[in-house]
């Protein structure tokens, strides 16, 4: 890590210099932003030129239906997706260009929705590689966090059951201490227990200064938990607000049930 | 016991040291849909693989009707009429959505070599048909010609199912197909489970949605730790204490249907469940409920 | 000599063995590439270092410098950077990555024996001194020492790094899914790069101390490597230990069976297997055991992306279509036609081409449609011509002699049951595991039919006749034809229809395809049947075209270098195959001999752009033009949409506060700096009528963006009725119609 170790627990002070605010008052300071960024695959575009100020130490929620381009926003983001126009700056750094390493070794993570460990690798070993990449090589607090793990750790990941991969995933998040939090699909194959459990999670890592993303089709606890909320859809930003706002518009009726 | 009855009788699988299924017996009548629910790792997948072929059991049997299918192949039981969708989604990605339908709708018979030799056309227009019918109960026309590797994961999952639908299944497995799907598409998905029960199909549905699972099943089975810990009526198994320790979340029930809240109170197994529940910033209203 | 101390001498081939053995392991788990190239690699550096120390005289350790820590490493790094990374960037499978491998080892074979020849040299200078230790009775050398030295060094520090370093995790990380290893900050091209460097260097070093051993020629050291697979496949693919044991063990036992003598034909398998003990080890082994521990999860086996066409139209084609069809079809034949009108030598050049074609075409059946990689195919098609000859000859079995034309079909369809026996291991197995045993197929029966005076001396290839008449030069191309006429029949058969579909099932998710009835053992063996059969053809043909038979059209590597022109020329195409038939021909005939094996070489390691092959890169390109063109003319829907949406923003309209009813609002269409679509119109209203539900902003933006296109596609829009307005909301909502609308006239693209 060479950037910042804004850590689980560390209380970070870094000031977004243009000092932009977002438009809530009361919100804190924007570090991360996407402006008018587009990308795609191939020859199809799915994001279509969306504008994010992203609240640091909150959490944003990013919802929207199927095939709105969520997954894709948040691959952007970690930079596994090129940008085609726009930009992306964090911390008042350009890193539209960077590497996926680099923006992962300055804090920025994302838990994706599908492939999310390394399957031939051993649960101890998966939680070992991003322990080690973080500058803390030390594993316990994942095996604490989750004790189903430390029955398993010799177990090939690949040959888990879906949601005890998908606890895997969430484990190394929490080892890599990242600046960024970002979730695709929290919810998915979870039980309902295990879920509701990692969202309340989601929101201490929030506040003890982590910025968190969340992409989910459990709307309501994305909701509850959030501090900002984007609705995306197909490609566009229909909403940005507080989630009061979007109680108050039919938007959510609209886009998201 | 009706031809199309799918039973398990103690089922045993083990992996190395862990038995992740344990002397399972199950009924999943016709024209009823049969839930299994339980939390992550409780073998629910591993039972899905015992029952359609993809794993042998190391003891026990699976009985479809009267008949011993226990170490049938999967296409074989899928000619049988016994038919699974996987948790994840396993369509034929170069194909277009109407060709993975119709590789089901075609496939209940074998005769290879009538086809090789030209004498097919029998039965064709009758498999396109299936596969118009499929189509449209399912509101899929629209994608019809579109190639499958490049739909979203709702529309997978969708595709999915009515490429199961399309081998005309007497018994159906669903391993988790609501997972990823937006409320709507949940909405349309768990009203067409329902007309298919009651056409005959024998179903068994396995997934987290909990709202989704105790609202369209008649019998649901509970497992944890490979075991069937719970079985009976829906109220019944959701009410039993076991089963609201282990995989609902305590308190009022989350979903992503209704407006009920989760409670976040703390239980062991999860993650720090030693910190305190964390405030989103200020209450927020939300349209459809009160949080917290 | 007693046996221990034939053991002892056999410790040499096997510490020989095993360390070539430790290379291919150590490139497979640090990059998951099974390389084929490993032999290929061994063999160039070999050559540079012999160069450097006979021609140039330079001293022998900074020779050995140069060749193991500049060459080597340097191979490695530029075979990832130019070839393997744009590869794991896409997530290509691991069957396209060993084509990949493929394409290195045809080129550096090409390379080897572009500058230095194809004759051997027995002067490669050795690193270690020629002096020889006496244990017991035995003399031993010094060499075979220090290497079994080097063995145990290498096993104990590579497993140390791989299993208990940072490094060797990363490694594996980035092996098993790169995109997660960047995610996780691990470096992924740089564990890579080192990850080559090292199995280069591997490769480099089984070159350099293999060649004093035995006289240097670019294919024997290659075909050593591969035949030292049988370690790796012992060794299941990842324990290094297993490898060596193995290793030491079937040489051991190779130098054991020298000791005896039988006679009679027992007696000639003898000593066919007393030469060939590592290649009959591999077929045996990859019966045996029963998984390798391969790498990557699991879909290793599919074919994947290159040969990603789907099924042909199962509804009926439009009549343009079936047009273009037809026409492609007439100028195709019109092509394989012309050859009739060459000089009568170059006639005969061609007649390579519909033979070549037809083996491909069985390649095509295997890899492209049902998803079954090959690397045997040489094996077949030998046996087609062996089995065709030998009937003309009244030499098989001693059944009578048989006009060469019904010998060619009998023949061909005597194949066929060997590709039924022999695509047994494949109904349970598929990608690597499968390329070996096809590959270990090919090569025993090279070994031990072809190479064999007893089966293949003494054949005679009379012309064919037909009613009566011998066939002239242009009726024998014209009967070729015919023959590449009732493949393609055949090829057409399995890929339309029921069949067809099912086989492309099977290749795209087998489980999936189980999991809807589809009988994939039956399909996989019917596929394996066939295609043989289409191969044994293809080889008789090919003898009769070159009037001779001889080993080495059908020698194992023969199998790999087909296999890679048939992917690079896209698996899953019919025309494809003949082209690369033709091509391969062409280019033999007009350059120097081996220039299209450097041709194939070079685009099989193009793949990394060109997913697909050139036929998936030609119909992309032209895909491509169409969109481009259309695009022009047809404004997009995104680009005009997205101006919609931005202006509503500038404009104002916090999305939340919807505009009121009968809101009026100037289009997008003025905006400038919208790029991609096509010159400004004028303004748009959208004047909803009176009492019509307030629309959510969604609905307005919607509203906005159709009608600004409905205005540039010509259109005039008087009013929008709100109910249409809804079903359009509603319908995207659903999410399921793709993540971009069609618009009329632009090419929906089809492939992932
Ligand atoms: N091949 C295997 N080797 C070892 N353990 C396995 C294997 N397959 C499954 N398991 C273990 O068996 C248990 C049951 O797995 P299964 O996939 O059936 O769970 P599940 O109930 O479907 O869970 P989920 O809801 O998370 O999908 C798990 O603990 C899993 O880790
Ligand atoms: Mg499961």
């Amino acid at each position: 890590m060479t950037a910042n170790p804004a850590a689980i627990g560390d209380t970070h002070l870094a000031v977004d210099p243009n000092g932009a605010p977002t438009a809530e008052a009361g919100l804190p300071a924007v570090e991360l932003r996407l402006e008018n960024a587009r990308a795609g695959y191939r020859t199809i575009e799915v994001l279509h030129g969306i504008d994010m100020a992203i609240p640091s130490g909150a959490v944003t929620a990013l919802l929207g239906a199927n095939g709105a381009g969520k997954s894709t926003t948040l691959r952007t983001i970690a930079g596994l997706i090129p940008l085609r126009g726009g930009s992306l700056t964090w911390r008042g750094e350009q890193i539209t260009k960077m590497t996926t390493t680099n923006r992962a070794k300055r804090g920025l993570m994302l838990v994706p929705d599908e492939r999310a460990v390394f399957a031939t690798l051993s649960v101890r070993d998966n939680l070992q590689i991003i322990a080690e990449a973080s500058g803390h090589p030390d594993i316990t607090p994942a095996l604490e966090a989750f004790p189903r793990l430390q029955e398993r750790l010799s177990q090939r990941a690949g040959s888990m059951s879906g949601g005890e991969r998908r606890m895997l995933a969430l484990a190394r998040a929490l080892l890599a201490r990242p600046s960024v939090l970002m979730v695709d699909e929290l919810s998915l194959g979870l039980s309902p227990k295990v879920a509701s459990e990692l969202f309340a999670w989601l929101g201490t890592v929030a506040d003890a200064g982590t910025t968190v993303i969340l992409a989910d089709q459990y709307t309501e606890e994305a909701l509850a938990l959030a501090d900002m909320v984007y609705v995306l859809h197909r490609g566009e930003i229909t909403f940005a607000g507080t989630p009061a706002e979007l109680g108050a518009s039919e938007l959510l009726a609209a886009s998201a049930s | 016991m009706s031809r199309n009855d799918l039973s398990a009788r103690g089922l045993v699988r083990r992996y190395g040291g862990l038995t992740a299924v344990e002397d399972v017996n199950m009924d999943v009548p016709s024209g009823q849909i049969t839930g299994l629910i339980g939390p992550n790792g409780a073998g629910k997948s591993t039972l899905f693989s015992l029952l359609t072929g993809v794993e042998q059991p190391d003891e026990g049997k699976v009985l479809l009707g009267q008949r011993n299918i226990t170490r049938m192949s999967p296409d074989a039981r899928s000619r049988r009429g016994l038919v699974q969708t996987f948790q994840v989604p396993s369509l034929f990605p170069s194909l277009t959505v109407a060709d993975n339908l119709l590789v089901a709708a075609e496939n209940r018979r074998r005769d290879y070599a009538g086809d090789l030799l030209g004498f097919r056309a029998r039965g064709r227009s009758g498999a396109l048909q299936i596969v118009d019918d499929v189509l449209a109960s399912l509101r899929l026309e629209d994608i019809r010609e579109s190639i499958a590797g490049t739909l979203p994961t709702g529309a997978l999952r969708l595709v999915e199912f009515a490429r199961a639908l399309c081998a005309r299944p007497d018994v159906l497995l669903l391993d988790e197909p609501a997972s990823g799907l937006d409320a709507a598409e949940t909405e349309r998905f768990s009203a067409l489970v329902r007309r298919i029960a009651d056409d005959g199909v024998a179903i068994l549905l396995v997934d987290h949605d909990v709202d989704l699972v105790f609202k369209v099943v008649d019998r649901v089975y509970a497992m944890v730790g490979g075991r069937v810990v719970a079985e009976g009526a829906p109220a019944a198994v959701r009410a039993d204490p076991t089963v609201r320790s282990v995989y609902l979340a305590q308190g009022p029930l989350t979903s992503k249907n209704t407006g009920a809240s989760p409670a976040g109170g703390p239980s062991g197994g999860g993650p720090p469940a030693d910190s305190p529940p964390t405030g989103g910033p200020p209450a927020v209203a939300v349209s459809s409920g009160e949080l917290r | 000599m007693t046996s221990i101390n034939l053991a002892l001498t056999a410790i040499s081939l096997g510490a020989i063995a095993a360390l070539s053995g430790i290379g291919v392991l150590v490139t497979y788990r640090t990059n998951g590439v099974l390389n084929f190239a490993q032999g290929g690699i061994a063999t160039l550096v070999a050559y540079v270092f012999r160069e450097m120390v006979v021609e140039w005289g330079l001293p022998i350790w900074l020779a050995a410098v140069l060749a193991l820590a500049v060459l080597s490493p340097g191979i490695g790094l530029l075979l990832e950077r130019l070839v393997f990374r744009p590869l794991a960037r896409r997530r290509a499978s691991a069957a396209e990555s060993l084509v990949a491998s493929l394409g290195v080892l045809v080129l550096t074979l090409g390379m080897t024996a572009g500058i230095w020849g194809l004759g051997s040299r027995g002067d490669a200078p050795s690193i270690f001194p020629a002096d020889t230790v006496k244990i017991g009775d035995t003399r031993v050398g010094v060499d075979a020492l220090a290497e079994l030295a080097m063995v145990a060094v290498f096993c104990i520090v590579l497993g140390i790094l791989g299993a208990k370093t940072k490094f060797g995790r990363q490694v594996r990380a980035v092996v098993d899914d790169r995109q997660l290893a960047e995610l996780s900050g691990v470096p992924a091209d740089k564990v890579a790069a080192a990850g080559w460097a090292l199995g280069t260097t591997m490769a480099g070093l089984t070159g350099i101390l293999l060649a004093p051993q035995f006289r240097l020629t670019p294919y024997g050291l290659t075909l050593l490597v591969l035949e030292t697979f049988a370690v790796v496949v012992a060794a299941r693919l990842a324990s290094l230990p297993v490898a060596v044991l193995t290793a030491l063990g079937i040489a051991v036992a190779q130098s054991e069976l020298k000791q005896v003598t039988l006679d009679g034909d027992a007696g000639t398998v003898l000593t066919v297997l007393q030469s060939n003990l590592f290649i009959v080890m591999l077929l045996v082994l990859l019966l045996v055991v029963p998984r390798l521990r391969e790498l990557g999860n699991g879909d290793s086996g599919s074919t994947g992306s290159f040969s990603s066409r789907g099924a042909p139209p199962s509804g009926p084609v439009s009549r343009d279509e079936a047009r273009r069809d037809v026409l492609g079809k007439l100028g195709g034949a019109a092509l394989l036609m012309a050859p009739m009108t060459f000089a009568p030598a170059d006639l005969r050049s061609a007649f390579m081409v519909p033979a070549l074609a037809l083996i491909f075409l069985s390649l095509v059946i295997l890899t492209g449609y049902s998803g079954q990689l090959s690397l045997g195919v040489a094996g077949y098609a030998g046996l087609g011509s062996l089995f065709t000859l030998k009937l003309a000859n009244g030499d098989l079995f001693g059944l009578p002699a048989v006009p060469g034309i019904w010998a060619m079909f009998i023949g061909a369809i005597m194949v066929a049951p060997i590709g039924l026996i022999t695509g047994w291991p494949a109904i349970r197995r598929r990608g690597l595991v499968l390329a070996l045993t096809t590959f270990a197929v090919g090569a025993v029966v090279s070994r031990f039919v072809f190479e064999q005076p007893d089966f293949a001396s003494g054949l005679y290839v009379d012309p064919l006749e037909l009613f009566g008449a011998e066939l002239g030069d242009k009726a024998f191309y014209l009967f070729e034809l015919f023959c590449l006429g009732l493949g393609l029949l055949v090829v057409r058969s399995l890929h339309h229809g029921r069949i067809g579909r099912a086989l492309l099932a099977v290749r795209d998710h087998s489980e999936g395809a189980a999991a809807v009835g589809v009988d994939v053992r039956s399909l996989k063996l019917l596929a394996f049947t066939i295609s043989s059969a289409v191969a044994g053809l293809g080889g008789a043909l090919l003898t009769f075209s070159a009037s001779s038979f001889s080993t080495d059209d059908f020698a194992p590597m023969q199998s790999l270098l087909w296999f890679t022109a048939v992917v690079v020329f896209g698996a899953d195409s019919a025309a494809g195959a003949i082209i690369a038939a033709g091509f391969i021909v062409a280019i033999d005939v007009l350059a120097p001999a081996g220039s299209s094996i450097l041709a194939v070489g070079i685009l099989a390691l193009s793949l990394g752009w060109l997913p697909g092959g050139l036929a998936s890169a030609v119909r992309g390109g032209i895909a491509w033009v169409a969109r481009v063109l259309a695009d022009e003319f047809v404004p997009s829907a995104h680009t005009t949409h997205a101006a919609a949406n931005r202006l509503a923003r500038a404009g104002g309209a916090v999305p939340g506060m919807a505009g009121a009813a009968g809101a009026t609002r100037h289009g997008a269409a003025g905006s400038s700096g919208t790029s991609g679509s096509g010159g400004s119109g004028g303004g748009i209203r959208i004047v909803l009528p009176a009492g019509a539900p307030r629309p959510t902003p969604l609905g307005e933006t919607l509203l906005v963006a159709v009608a600004n296109h409905t205005a540039r596609s010509g259109l005039t829009l008087e009013m929008l009725p709100s109910a249409r307005a809804g079903e359009a909301d509603s319908a995207e909502r659903q999410g399921l119609a793709g993540p971009r609308p069609h618009l009329p006239g632009v090419p929906v693209e089809r492939g992932a």
